[in-house]
């Protein structure tokens, strides 16, 4: 059977096709001449509409092209032509108050304008996660990935302002420094050389805060330069190869640090009001009599750092993981 | 598994702990098996007789404070379940007993002040924030009278004389200071007071903690209604009594050492009433021994070497953590034997 | 340096002046090693061996370098990269000896030695310097045994929580820090002992 397949050429199928579509298209001819000029049977109502199915001229169209209009109760035609020629009458008006007024149309761009910022701002917002940074995922009340320098540190309003300041200026000059040389670093001692960046970064400022502030960096004893840990931590690589990468990852190491510093002024403001009763080494009015010391104590650090993570839980709405905890 | 689950269930839980969950085999072991209210009242009576010691001793403010911890314990559970829209507790009377030993464990001329806040602390810290009765950790009171401690040490250390009474509204202001028998030991002097003396609690100390005869009668009391356990305060207050005996602080010779090791300061009190909390202590018979043993230990050691005078509650509160792992070891001393089965008294 | 003196070495670095429940000095590493009792006692032991060994190149560095010249500003910097290279070479070491082993060494090298522990005591060392360069090396082995304690209290605390029903928002790592809290408060009795009958 292949073998006789393999044997027949394409241009005697091509004949043998077309003789056969010739055949069947004369005989089809003859058909429906047939049909055409059959007389009307009268007594065979069966036979009649198997005879209507095939006897359709080609000439009309079975599905009208317009959509007829319904006529509505109670309207006659003579209104319905009044109507017509009243919206006929108003669109070169429209057209031309589309081409002259201005004030609709400045209304007009304005709208347009205002939704492209709305969807702008919130690209920028999706890019950026100020909030997300900054409140849901706080990285020291609710990711609990940078609470030492809190917890020994941030004693009075003053200590947290210096350890947010040096934790911003930390860890945006580590994001920066880390654009050139990230691609060169082999993975495993990505930790080790992003820890000695962040020890290089910390030098300066270290040295800044004991030359201008002594007492103040005195007061936080260790754990500023704990900052030093703390900072590659808050690095994030999404966008150091992509264009615009360097003001793209400026603001996101931005405001990983302006989430430390909220938690760190929130922690310390209420560290020192309930341990001293003052604020920036100002006693308030009534507040000064009452005075826990416990406050200033380890115990009192870590039980108030777990009374602050419970409120920044309960007001991003914490449901409860599933494993009871953060990976 | 990164964190181990809060009530997470069984999952991940090997045969010991499995079984350890189902044999009730660690705390908390309620001993009446039907009602905390029995243990609880039970455990009431004598702290009452201590408390008419107290004011036959110092006054109706001994009578103030205690009514002040209390009611604050209570005000604070009962608020706090009802805050969290929790089921109402106050009824198993454990806010009473943590109010009563709190307010025990200060001196008389304490401020009005300092119970509530030793109430907040360990009702709602300690307490209730780890779930409830049966749920903590650490024992409530011993937590309230350490943080009192850390936090004013000037006012738990300022010991009235034994002889001043007190009135019931009035915050003392000028009293004269008593030198209790632990500040002379420390100081290698022979006490003031002679051990009868110490027996009956005519000496400069706590509101409820002197009173060893008392404590001694109440302990008694405790063990008859099947409440403690003999071995923890046995192994406790032995460990005091060798290591006085080994390294005698009294000029006065060794015996006298231990008794006054012993009856001073609030060993007796925490042996008897907080070391034994059934929630916060093994089940075991060597865990019950081995806790003990571990509390004398520490309040030794702060005793000689530490600033503050007595260092029983700090070390009931650090062999609290120690419970479970206790209990363990207790469980792998029982089975060697052969089968399983939780300690009977 | 008799043993007087090596005994409150090592009651201070154990008790006065524990890293996790004084110095408050735990990360999110601490708590993640604390899910199983092998991790734990892994950790702990790296955790010594890096203060041991950075404590004591510390001390050379600090006496040597930083001293004489009074550049003390430069001491984290140079800590920092004492670490780091203490860290690479056993990580060098450690994938010679066990080749398979080399990202579980990796994880828990890089997770101790980088954490804020093994750095906050090098610092606490150096601020005291008149131990001396054993006195040092036995302050940063007395902390790391301290370490691997503390890691002990914990872990069996949490491991009462299981029993416990906090409310949802403390569940997880906020009762933990609770926890500790309550541990470092019990701590503070040992606070300014002093062994002086020895």
């Amino acid at each position: 059977m292949k073998k006789n397949k393999q044997k027949t050429s394409p241009s005697k199928k091509h004949c043998a096709v077309k003789n056969a579509y010739v055949k069947s298209a004369v005989k089809s001819a003859k058909n429906a001449a047939k049909h055409l000029s059959a007389p009307k049977i009268k007594n065979k109502p069966a036979d009649s509409s198997s005879i209507k199915k095939h006897a359709k001229p080609a000439c009309e169209p079975e599905v009208p092209n317009k959509i007829t209009k319904i006529p509505a109760a109670g309207v006659k035609e003579k209104d319905r032509e009044k109507e017509n020629a009243l919206l006929d009458f108003f669109k070169p008006v429209k057209s031309f108050l589309r081409k002259t007024c201005v004030i609709p149309h400045l209304i007009r761009l304005w709208a347009i304008k205002r939704t492209s910022a709305a969807k702008a701002e919130k690209k920028i917002d999706a890019h950026l996660e100020i909030k997300q940074r900054v409140l849901s995922l706080n990285p020291v009340f609710v990711k609990f990935i940078a609470f030492v320098p809190l917890l020994g540190g941030a004693t009075s309003f003053k200590n947290g302002i210096l350890l947010s300041c040096a934790m911003i200026i930390n860890v945006v000059l580590l994001n920066l420094l880390l654009i050139p040389v990230y691609k060169f670093i082999p993975a495993k001692y990505r930790a080790a050389v992003l820890f000695a960046l962040s020890g290089i970064v910390i030098t300066p400022v270290y040295a800044a805060a004991k030359y201008l502030v002594p007492s103040v960096a005195a007061g936080c004893g260790i754990y500023l330069p704990l900052i030093a840990v703390f900072a590659p931590v808050l690095t994030e690589r999404k966008y150091f190869g992509k264009p615009r990468g360097i003001m793209k990852t400026a603001f996101c190491a931005f405001f990983n640090g302006i989430g430390f510093a909220a938690a760190t002024l929130l922690f310390s403001f209420a560290r020192e009001i309930i341990t001293n009763g003052s604020v920036y080494d100002r006693p308030l009015p009534y507040l000064a009599s009452i005075k826990f010391k416990f406050a200033a104590y380890p115990a009192g650090a870590f039980i108030l750092l777990a009374a602050f993570a419970a409120l920044f839980r309960k007001i991003s709405g914490y449901k409860g993981d599933e494993r009871d905890g953060e990976k | 598994m990164y964190w181990p689950a809060v009530n997470g269930g069984t999952v991940g839980m090997n045969t010991e702990e499995l079984l350890l969950r189902l044999f009730a085999a660690s705390s908390p072991h309620i001993r009446h098996g039907d009602d905390i209210k029995i243990t609880m009242g039970d455990t009431i009576l004598p702290l009452v007789f201590i408390l008419a010691a107290a004011v036959y001793n110092t006054g109706l403010r001994a009578l103030t404070l205690t009514a002040v911890s209390v009611v604050s314990c209570v005000a604070f559970e009962y608020l706090y379940r009802r805050l969290l829209k929790q089921k109402n507790s106050i009824g198993d009377l454990s806010a009473v007993v943590t109010g009563m030993i709190t307010a025990f464990c200060m001196p008389v001329t304490a401020p009005i002040w300092f119970p509530i806040i030793g109430a907040f602390f360990s009702v709602v810290i300690v307490k209730q924030l780890f779930g409830g009765l049966g749920n903590n950790i650490f024992n409530p009171a011993a937590a309230a009278v350490c943080f009192l401690t850390v936090t004013w040490p000037g006012v738990m250390s300022a010991f009235p004389q034994a002889t001043e009474k007190f009135a019931p509204f009035i915050t003392p202001a000028n009293f004269e200071r008593g030198v209790p028998v632990l500040s002379s030991l420390k100081n290698g002097t022979l006490p003031y007071n002679r051990i009868f003396e110490l027996f009956i609690g005519y000496t400069p100390g706590n509101t409820g903690t002197p009173y060893i005869l008392i404590i001694t009668i109440s302990a008694l009391i405790l063990l008859y209604r099947r409440i403690i356990s003999w071995k923890i305060p046995a192994a406790f207050l032995g460990t005091v009594a060798v290591f006085a005996f080994l390294f005698p602080r009294c000029p006065s010779g060794r015996i006298d050492s231990v008794l006054f090791e012993l009856f001073s300061g609030s060993v007796m009190f925490a042996a008897v009433f907080m070391a034994t909390d059934p929630v916060t202590s093994p089940v075991t018979t060597s865990g019950r021994l081995l806790y003990g043993f571990f509390c004398g230990l520490i309040t030794v050691f702060i005793r000689y070497f530490g600033v503050y005078p007595d260092g029983a509650f700090f070390a009931v509160l650090l062999m609290n953590p120690f419970v479970l792992a206790l209990d363990r070891l207790g469980w792998k001393f029982k089975t060697k034997g052969g089968g399983l089965y939780y300690e009977e008294e | 340096m008799n043993s007087a003196q090596f005994s409150s070495i090592m009651v201070s670095a154990i008790l006065v002046q524990n890293l996790v429940i004084i110095y408050m000095l735990c990360d999110k590493n601490l708590f993640k090693a604390l899910a199983a009792p092998s991790t734990a006692a892994v950790f702990g032991c790296c955790v010594t061996f890096w203060t041991t060994f950075a404590s004591m190149l510390a001390w050379l560095a600090d006496s040597f370098i930083l001293k004489p010249y009074s550049i003390e500003w430069l001491s984290p910097v140079v800590f920092i990269i004492i670490i780091a290279a203490l860290e690479i070479a056993a990580e060098a070491v450690i994938s010679r000896i066990f080749p398979q082993k080399e990202k579980l060494a990796h994880r828990f090298l890089t997770g101790s030695a980088f954490g804020s522990a093994v750095f906050g005591l090098v610092l606490l060392n150096v601020e005291v310097n008149m131990r001396g360069f054993f006195g040092a090396a036995f302050y940063g082995l007395c902390a790391g045994i301290g370490y691997l304690a503390a890691l002990f209290i914990i872990y069996s605390a949490l491991g009462r929580l299981k029993f416990s029903s906090p409310p949802t928002v403390f569940k997880g790592i906020p009762i933990a820090l609770v926890t500790t809290g309550i541990i470092s408060l019990a701590f503070m009795g040992f606070s300014n002992i002093s062994i002086s009958y020895w």
